[in-house]
């Protein structure tokens, strides 16, 4: 909402300045979104005289020029082809800053000749455009005048943000009224001049509506005005509607635009002469059209309200007016419409017709409900004012009344609610002061609410309005430190979410926040069942992602440029998937390439395996609590993962984790060459592993005998899982045999193409007493003899 | 010879010996079986009593002492020739050593560590909702009608679903978690709901994903008091700063009345931007009473329970608080950017700074 400083005093009658209005506004709610000022850019311009205009004596374009202003002579060298002897100019003083050009003047000598400030353009002033001469001002106005103010651009033009809720200030009356509740000044009477009708009007408004849907159109009223004249509107009028950014066009419109912006009061005008008939208030057909002023020709659906005569339409209601009936420079018969319409039936039409208007603007947000016959009163004087002719009654349809809304509230309400003590006396000045009607009564307070003010409804907005005129600065502080029940903070779940964070950082991992979205293309590669998005803010960007890994992935060709050949990264959040609940699950994904270790004269130049991967997934595991020794291994058969080099990790039902070299397929897709290892840790399943809160450890272990160890090594078929022979072994008894070690894999040459050896090392754990050579041989057999057996090994000697 | 001129010639023996060898063979000859201590020892039979104790205690002193020489001695040659050893053992010390790669915290996650932190020491537990929401919990609940301008304050994402499917809104903000909270728990409530949201807007300033974190408090007796109170608390403590020059000034959002808006004061010098004194605002947070319409959509009683709520960017806050300029950095996966503004997996915020 714009409006300027001195249309706003048109209503209120204040001794503040500018300053004191803009931080009162935003005090009271009404956010300065900004204030113009051009008093402040444009202060040292004024107007000069050219007194003598002599050809530069090194260039034939240039003038060198006597310039006759309020600080004294200069000399001027000017470029401008009207620069001539006796005119009246701009003159902008040396060190000012040239608002056009964004140029600080300084002296300076021009072609050898010195030149002292400048005449200038409209172009420099950042008027217009125009550059082909200098501003030439009318005699009439005097050396030393001020450029803001021939050019009338001494009003500040004050914008503000009005909330949604804020109708009432989508005028320059209802802003100047919260300013007067606010102590800035007295809110002027409305003075609106009756203008007597001569004539009978010759054309009627109707509605035609159902009896359930009266509440679309509560009413609306006209009047008739004959030979009128339609020119330009007067210069006033033109200023204040140029200064909001508005186009003035003939009188009729700019007065139906000006009041709509000082009052809140749309109307419309109709060139009567264009209208067959009555004009009617009705819904729509299915697919009848309408042409409106914006030249676009709608199609309307049968639940939007027209304006209609007998032939056709002449309007969207509370939207826009149509083009044919619009009122040109050649009308001198005109009929009003003053309406009042349903705020939720104008925004459905607003938004499925994609029009957006200051009528709709309005409407949407709810206007005053009795604003009809004020509104046709006040449009009655002002087209009588500025286009003469004559006026018929008023006509109006039935108008539906709307009940005032009355609110009994505790002014007590104020402290419980508020925290602040203000006494009832006040409360009550200050919804005076805001148009309320109110009466006490004990400690209660009988409320009428004003008819502009539909943002209304209970106690508590009548908390607001008290609180936000008497000052939110003013509500105490209080001590919040008192004591309470203790609460956990996070619950486990929530503690494996960020927790993984601190444990991934800590393995040398990167965190990287990305986008929930991705693009559809890459997606499909993962899976099939994707969650699209309809109104996507890119077509790249048109998924929901249903794994983290294409978003790491991306990053890893993008930082190659920058030097970066190796890389550790991590993101924690969620992927989507129509299957899981709530749609979505959240998950730690890690991506590693490259160089294992630091390229440097230590470096082992190799590059990240799945085993670094494992190594990785399993510490922070560990650190997670979950039992990494119970988790079961199983083949992953789908494009993210190597088939041959990956595997999920159970415990139960519950996948926990999943981990491997990515799929060359995906990674081909991203036009990776490289290998790259990930894993993912699925949050939702660790919350069974808690993390415990007491501090307490478990007994510890002394048992005192010496602990033995033995080495094996077998020839195992290619297909036997290193797991799984470790996990028969430490069946044997999981009390003796403390750990077993795989410390040697070989596959090769020297061993047939099925087969490789593994060596093992299985540290024994005496339980009663030091075990007797005899016993630690009878431990390795059964050893050896289950590994052959169950595994189809032989051991190697 | 008396055994106390042995005694200081034997010692003298032993410190002058500079080999292992030389010490064994010295030792041999006092200590061995058939050297000068034992054959001493034999020699006690032939004597009386009274000259068989004394002597004998004689013995007993000066093979003592040359024992302990002897190791002395033998600590004193080891370490000898440990240090003639490595006196050739020269490296080049500088050459550089392999160092584990550092992994580093997101700022947007140190933020939310940070904010987790400072209000669960107020008593507040997080609690999280899902990213895809339905409409009720996103906006009817919440007040916002499907055909009222404030729906148009935020740009909705819509997700594709199977028909009548009800979720289908990314949620616009993290308020749709207070619903689901006041829905399944009776006040009294204080939660905190950090999380990612979604607008369809995009510009320098806006990117269509970012997070949020919600207040809220629902008993009997929360004031808006409470909540300026409880607010300016925790942006003093979130950024650092005992004189903090904020405004507190009424604003509109459909689920609070009244509601509000803070901005904290601000300086701006060599790009670099100081918070909590200056002449510049900064909008730093809305909030506001919970509306009553909105605890009764969630079933509880607006004539007994009342409570307050406040929403913030933490993208925002991040940025002012280790000045971050631009926001979509945020969100590329630059490693250079990762690593120069995330932080290390330790840097926890305690009081004594551990």
């Amino acid at each position: 909402m714009k409006f300027t400083f001195s249309w706003l005093k048109d209503h209120l009658d204040t001794k503040a300045d500018l300053n004191q209005i803009t931080n009162t506004l935003t005090n009271i709610g009404l956010e300065i979104e900004n204030v113009e000022d051009k008093s402040v850019d444009y202060g040292n311009f004024t107007v000069a005289k050219v007194i003598s205009a002599e050809k530069h004596p090194d260039a034939d374009r240039l003038k060198v020029c006597k310039v006759q202003t309020q600080a004294g002579t200069f000399q001027v060298v000017c470029g401008a082809p009207n620069a001539r002897s006796g005119m009246m100019g701009i003159f902008a003083p040396e060190n000012s800053f040239i608002p056009g050009t964004g140029i600080h003047l300084k002296k300076s000598k021009i072609r050898g000749v010195e030149s002292c400030g400048m005449l200038v353009s409209e172009r420099e002033m950042g008027l217009s455009d125009e550059h082909d001469g200098i501003i030439e001002v009318q005699d009439k106005y005097k050396i030393g005048e001020k450029f803001i103010k021939v050019f009338n651009l001494d009003d500040p033009i004050i914008e503000i943000n009005i909330t949604p809720n804020r109708s009432d200030c989508l005028s320059v009356r209802g802003i100047a009224r919260d300013l007067a509740a606010a102590g800035l000044g007295k809110l002027k009477e409305l003075k609106v001049k009756k203008i007597s009708n001569s004539f009978s009007s010759p054309m009627k408004w109707k509605k035609n509506f159902k009896k359930d849907e009266e509440f679309i159109c509560p009413g609306v009223a006209g009047r008739f005005f004959k030979n009128l004249k339609n020119g330009p509107s007067p210069a006033w009028l033109q200023q204040r509607l140029k200064a909001i950014g508005l186009r003035p066009i003939s009188a009729l419109v700019d007065i139906t635009n000006y009041i709509t912006y000082d009052l809140g009061r749309p109307l419309h005008v109709y060139d009567a002469d264009k209208i067959n008939g009555d004009l009617t208030m009705r819904l729509a057909k299915n697919k009848e059209k309408c042409l409106t002023l914006d030249e676009v020709n709608y199609e309307c659906t049968d639940d939007m309200v027209v304006i209609a005569d007998e032939k056709q339409l002449h309007g969207i209601g509370g939207v826009m007016g149509g083009l044919e009936s619009g009122c040109s420079l050649d009308t001198t018969n005109v009929f009003l419409e003053v309406a009042l319409f349903d705020p939720v039936s104008v925004t459905k039409t607003g938004r499925k017709l994609k029009l957006q208007s200051d009528a709709r603007y309005r409407f949407e947000r709810g206007l005053d409900s009795e604003s009809i016959n004020w509104g046709v009163e006040v449009a009655s004087m002002m087209i009588n004012d500025l286009c003469g002719g004559e006026c018929s009654e008023v006509v109006t349809t039935e108008i539906y009344k709307m009940s005032s809304k009355k609110i009994k509230f505790n002014s007590n309400k104020i402290f419980t609610l508020g925290g602040i003590k203000i006494r009832a006396h006040d409360q009550i000045s200050i919804l005076e002061s805001l148009g309320f009607n109110v009466t006490k009564d004990k400690d209660n307070l009988n409320i009428i609410v004003p008819s502009f003010r539909s943002d209304i409804e209970g106690e508590a907005d009548i908390v607001e309005e008290i609180l936000r005129i008497y000052g939110f600065e003013k509500i105490p502080l209080t001590n919040i430190h008192k004591d309470e029940e203790k609460r956990n903070v996070l619950d486990s779940n929530l503690k494996s979410f960020y927790k993984i964070r601190r444990l991934l950082a800590n393995n040398g991992y990167l965190e990287a926040v990305t986008y929930s979205f991705m693009d559809e293309k890459k997606a499909k590669i993962i899976t099939k069942d994707l969650i699209g998005i309809q109104n996507p803010i890119s077509a790249d960007l048109n998924v929901m992602r249903p794994s983290n890994f294409p978003n790491l992935l991306e990053s890893v060709n993008l930082n190659k440029s920058k030097m970066y050949f190796s890389g550790k990264l991590f993101e924690v959040g969620p992927i989507f998937d129509n299957s899981y609940k709530n749609k979505q699950q959240n998950i730690a994904t890690s991506i590693a390439f490259g160089l294992s270790d630091e390229y440097n004269w230590l470096s082992n130049k190799k590059n990240v395996d799945v085993f670094e991967a494992k190594k990785d997934l399993f510490s922070i595991l560990i650190d997670l609590n979950v039992p990494v020794n119970n988790l079961q291994y199983e083949a992953i058969n789908n494009n993210v993962y190597h088939p041959g080099k990956s595997s999920s990790l159970r415990i139960g039902k519950n996948i926990i984790a999943k981990f491997g070299e990515l799929h060359p397929v995906l990674l081909k897709s991203l036009d990776i060459t490289i290998p790259v290892v990930g894993f993912e840790i699925f949050i939702d399943s660790l919350e069974q592993f808690k993390i415990k809160k007491s501090s307490t450890k478990s007994a510890f272990d002394t048992n005192p005998y010496q602990m033995v160890e033995r080495d094996f090594a077998f020839l195992f078929s290619k297909s036997i899982k290193a797991s799984d022979i470790v996990t028969k072994i430490k069946k044997i008894d999981k009390n003796i045999i403390n750990k077993v070690t795989i410390f040697d894999v070989y596959e090769g040459d020297k061993l047939p193409s099925d087969k490789k050896s593994i060596a093992l090392r299985v540290l024994l754990q005496p339980q009663e007493k030091t075990f007797t050579e005899e016993e630690i041989e009878i431990i390795s057999n059964q050893v050896i003899d289950l590994v052959t057996t169950g595994f189809d090994a032989i051991l190697r000697k | 010879m008396s055994l106390s001129d042995d005694k200081h010639k034997i010692t003298d023996q032993i410190n002058q010996t500079n080999s292992l060898k030389e010490l064994e063979e010295l030792r041999l000859e006092y200590l061995g079986k058939k050297g000068f201590i034992p054959n001493e020892m034999k020699l006690l039979g032939s004597l009386s009593i009274e000259e068989k104790k004394s002597k004998g205690q004689e013995l007993n002193q000066l093979k003592q002492l040359i024992e302990e020489s002897i190791k002395e001695q033998k600590i004193y040659i080891e370490n000898a020739d440990l240090n003639q050893k490595i006196k050739n053992e020269n490296i080049d010390i500088t050459l550089p050593a392999n160092l584990n790669s550092k992994g580093k915290i997101h700022p947007i996650t140190q933020t939310t560590f940070d904010i987790i932190e400072i209000f669960g020491h107020l008593n507040y537990s997080v609690e999280t909702g899902p990213d895809i929401e339905t409409d009720f919990n996103n906006f009817s609940a919440l007040n916002i009608p499907s055909h009222h301008p404030a729906r148009e304050m935020q740009d909705t994402f819509y997700v594709e679903g199977k028909k009548n499917e009800e979720n289908n809104v990314l949620r616009t903000h993290t308020s749709p978690v207070q619903v689901r909270t006041m829905l399944k728990t009776k006040p009294p409530i204080k939660i905190i709901v950090p999380g990612r949201t979604y607008r369809s807007d995009s510009d320098s300033t806006h990117t269509p994903m970012f997070h949020q974190v919600e207040g809220l408090v629902v008993n009997k007796n929360a004031t808006m008091a409470d909540l300026k109170s409880t607010l300016i608390v925790f942006l003093k403590e979130f950024f650092h700063v005992e004189d903090l020059k904020y405004r507190f000034r009424p604003s509109y959002f459909p689920f609070t009345e009244p509601s509000a808006e803070m901005d904290v004061a601000y300086t701006k010098k060599n790009n670099v931007i100081k918070i909590g004194e200056g002449d510049e605002w900064l909008e730093v947070l809305g909030c506001g009473m919970v509306n009553p319409k909105v605890l009764e959509n969630c079933n509880i009683d607006p004539q007994i329970y009342q409570g307050f709520a406040f929403g913030m960017g933490i993208e925002r806050l991040s940025m002012l608080k280790y000045g971050i300029t631009d926001m979509r950095g945020l969100f590329d996966v630059n490693y250079k950017w990762l690593e120069h503004f995330g932080f290390n997996a330790l840097d926890i915020k305690t009081r004594s700074e551990i």
